[in-house]
């Protein structure tokens, strides 16, 4: 792998980080199943864009592109706790929603930011460091500080109380949580995150699509899976932390298999590459339990 | 008291305000809160009223003095100095001194239900709800979770709201009240 691939790769895996964290605050803290983020990374992608191309400052159209995807996590929300649809179809409704909704939002299926400014843009040619370095910097300070800022707050009072209704609404709700207040915010921030990796995915590749989501799921639990078979810790920091890493390493291994000749996969091969991957990732700390398992009533024989 | 489907967690989670009476009103602590939204019940649960469950209910990624402290933070109590001190007092009492940074599947089901009665009691609640507390233990086990629930009871002076279908359990208290096909009656 060249050294130009690699960085292209980690930069992806960076920005993914994201995804990532967002999945986990939906599959693990809340124990929410929630697709819609296969629509909001690419909300927060054709929404930046687009806003980009009708000349607004870069750094309000990322933000508005994230607060976009964030809604899109209220919808899913509402959907699930007002009229009580289970809470995966309630997502896959949004996520299949917000397929139109994106060409709607940018007209059609795909925005081009080849000669826009960007978010980038403002650190081009900082500290005289070569794009392609400050762009992977720029992504994982991105990445780095959000991991950071939804791990402190998971420590707070009221991410103290969100982790606490995904463990068990009935206990949560005896302790005086309002249970669907979480909800809503946790669906909320998940998606406002999986939206700002859209927005930075389209301003670092040049272009939204409103095909670019597909999939986001998968990428995003992998990573989280990855990161916890590899950091078993108790430490918030160290869990939020290890999705980032899970993602990049995902990256890697993604990379590595499509540029490994003798495997003979190509590009379109990624969906089946992304699927072996996470059912390996799941399949090994099951395997690995029964091994010890085994091991240790040979020992006791 | 009641057997097995009569309604006595049904009637329990009504009147802690978990659930909502499609007909009816329940007054709770002078408070009429089959009338109140999730917000106003939920703020008097965090107030006044304390739980334990058949199921212990510990957050498993929290170790066993965290999962104590964590009704006081809830409260907004974020002085972890004094919360830690007040749950490690309380897990002292329950038995459980030195077992403080054991996560909950590092304990035994009587271990996690000591857990949460201190988690019960840590905020020394006006009314605390027992909903079979004793459910999932052996027998040995459970004889020592009641003694340890009405003693700490007793030194909080607690109103204490058990529900059970232990005929001898039900003797301890000063007053019984059985369902029976949905209907419900004081014992005599």
């Amino acid at each position: 792998m060249s050294l130009f691939s690699f960085l292209g790769t980690l930069e992806i895996g960076l920005i993914y980080g994201l995804v990532a964290i967002g999945v986990y605050l939906t599959f693990r803290i809340l124990d929410f199943p929630d697709l819609t983020v296969d629509g909001s990374f690419t909300l927060g992608a054709a929404v930046t864009a687009t806003l980009i191309v009708m000349g607004v400052n870069v750094f309000l159209a990322t933000l508005i592109g994230t607060v976009a995807a964030a809604c899109a996590g209220l919808v899913t929300a509402w959907l699930n706790l007002r009229f009580d649809i289970l809470h995966l179809l309630a997502s896959i409704l949004t996520m299949t929603a917000l397929y139109t909704i994106n060409l709607r939002v940018m007209g059609k299926p795909n925005v081009a930011l080849i000669m826009e400014p960007t978010i980038l843009t403002p650190f081009e040619g900082i500290f005289g460091l070569p794009d392609m370095y400050m762009r992977v910097i720029f992504v994982g300070i991105c990445a780095v500080v959000g991991a950071l800022l939804v791990a402190w707050f998971l420590r707070t009072q009221y991410g103290l109380a969100m982790r606490a209704v995904g463990s068990n609404k009935r206990m949560a709700q005896a302790n005086g949580i309002v249970v669907k207040e979480k909800v809503y915010a946790g669906l909320a921030l998940s998606n406002g995150l999986v939206g700002l990796a859209g927005a930075l995915f389209a301003q670092t590749n040049g272009f939204a699509d409103s095909t670019m989501g597909i999939g986001t799921i998968v990428v995003g639990l992998a990573a989280v899976i990855i990161g916890q078979s590899l950091f078993a810790s108790r430490s918030m920091y160290v869990i939020v932390l290890s999705c980032i890493v899970g993602s990049v390493l995902y990256r890697l291994a993604v990379s590595m298999a499509l540029n490994a000749d003798f495997l003979g996969f190509s590009a379109s091969d990624l969906n089946l590459i992304t699927a072996v991957l996470v059912a390996l990732a799941l399949i090994f700390p099951k395997l690995r339990n029964e091994w010890k398992a085994k091991r240790a009533a040979r020992d006791e024989i | 008291m009641g057997t097995s489907g009569a309604g006595k967690s049904t009637l329990m989670s009504l009147l802690a305000g978990l659930d909502q009476p499609t007909t009816g009103s329940i007054t709770l602590l002078d408070s009429t809160i089959s009338a109140m939204d999730d917000e106003q019940r939920a703020k008097i649960r965090g107030e006044s009223i304390g739980f334990v469950f058949q199921n212990f209910l510990l957050i498993p990624s929290l170790t066993a003095l965290q999962n104590v402290t964590l009704p006081m933070v809830l409260r907004g109590n974020e002085d972890e100095e004094s919360n830690n001190l007040k749950a490690k007092a309380l897990l002292k009492e329950v038995g459980l001194a030195g077992r403080e940074t054991h996560l909950p599947t590092q304990l035994s089901g009587g271990e996690q239900q000591r857990v949460a009665l201190a988690r019960a009691f840590v905020t020394q609640p006006k009314i605390l709800f027992a909903d079979e507390p004793t459910g999932n233990l052996d027998q040995k086990t459970a004889q020592h979770i009641i003694e340890l629930l009405f003693a700490m009871n007793k030194e909080q002076g607690t109103t204490l709201v058990l529900v059970t279908h232990d005929a001898e359990l039900a003797k301890r208290c000063q007053r019984t009240l059985i369902i029976n096909d949905g209907q419900c009656q004081e014992s005599a």
